[in-house]
């Protein structure tokens, strides 16, 4: 399956998702490389931080370490990168999609939904000084990812098309 | 796409970029000066300014959000969620390129800005309990944040970050075309 990334004949039919995958898989590892580029030189580490400090607040206390070296990315970004990723590879390669398919009907609402558990958990902490785990935060950014992907894919013509196309469904399964 | 919607597209991003490129360095100066107020002594986690960069980053991706806004404000013609994605990685990129080059001109207008971050930020991680190797490994992170601005490395990650921006940005552009395009999309 994972040969249908880059052939063109994939669900997304389109070279801007697989860019876009690439393109996630770069922001992952850069993200993910403080670690074992401090075992290299400390130089390297503080330039893996450089591309992410318009894009996160980078806390130490809000990031996972390895080895007591944080990661580029605080635990929620590392979530909703991680999200768009698994979410991005589902489809392009084409696991469940029945199932996938039914969520994007109600996609928009649980966006809604997930972006305002975020922003709850969010305003909790800074109001009462309660601290949730990194755990939780990297779990709500891995649902707010996967379901921006899900906004986007939601209601899609192409979609559609390359499920009766690839015959995983008929119209009346998905209309 | 014809001229006329071209315009547009192109329009929409720069605006887009441009104004939260330079929302973004406002912030930032403003979240220094009160960074520069901080207690070195207190707990950053319950003081305000620490959660100043957690608005900037939020603002980061909202650039090809309100870019498409703003093409289905001035144009009736409907785009793919494809050129959505396009628009969100160009008004992405602005917003970083124009942030940055703010930064380079405010550290030439107010050198000591940035020196006294760094101060205030080193006595910060002096007084924390962090083992020595990770102080010096924040310090140099700090280092090249705040004083090596002009170096061509610094200038190139700061690019490199600019593209993964952009890369958001043409997610959320794509959203933008989900949320304010009302026609069936393709890719």
């Amino acid at each position: 399956m994972i040969h249908r990334l880059f052939s063109g004949d994939s669900l997304s039919d389109s070279k801007l998702l697989n860019g876009l995958l690439v393109g996630l898989s770069m922001v992952m590892a850069v993200s993910l490389s403080p670690p074992i580029l401090s075992q290299i030189s400390g130089n390297w580490v503080s330039f893996a931080y450089l591309p992410f400090h318009q894009l996160c607040h980078q806390m130490a206390e809000r990031s996972f370490a390895v080895n007591g070296i944080p990661l580029a990315i605080c635990a929620r970004c590392l979530g909703i990168f991680t999200g768009l990723w698994v979410a991005l590879v589902v489809l392009t390669i084409g696991l469940p999609y029945k199932k996938f398919m039914l969520l994007t009907r109600v996609s928009i609402y649980l966006f809604m939904a997930v972006l305002s558990v975020n922003f709850i958990q969010f305003f909790i902490e800074i109001s009462t000084g309660a601290v949730s785990g990194n755990l939780v935060r990297y779990i709500l950014g891995l649902g707010l990812g996967v379901h921006v992907i899900l906004v986007i894919y939601s209601r899609s013509a192409t979609l559609t098309n390359s499920y009766i196309h690839h015959g995983t469904a008929s119209k009346t399964d998905i209309l | 796409m014809e001229q006329h919607q071209k315009q547009i597209f192109y329009k929409s991003a720069f605006v887009a970029g441009a104004a939260f490129g330079i929302l973004n360095f406002i912030l930032n100066v403003i979240n220094g000066y009160l960074t520069l107020g901080l207690d070195p002594n207190a707990n950053p986690i319950f003081n305000i300014s620490t959660y100043g960069p957690i608005f900037i980053c939020l603002l980061s991706l909202g650039g090809g959000l309100v870019g498409i806004w703003l093409y289905s404000k001035n144009c009736d013609v409907p785009i793919k969620v494809g050129q959505g994605a396009g628009l969100g990685a160009l008004a992405g990129f602005t917003m970083v390129v124009i942030a940055m080059v703010l930064e380079l001109i405010w550290s030439v207008i107010n050198p000591e800005f940035y020196d006294n971050i760094f101060q205030h930020m080193i006595t910060i991680i002096e007084n924390s309990d962090m083992p020595e190797e990770q102080q010096q490994m924040f310090t140099d992170q700090l280092y090249t944040s705040t004083k090596s601005k002009f170096s061509l490395s610094t200038i190139f990650f700061n690019l490199l970050g600019g593209s993964f921006t952009a890369l958001l940005n043409a997610l959320t552009g794509m959203l933008g075309v989900k949320l304010y395009i009302n026609e069936p999309d393709e890719f």
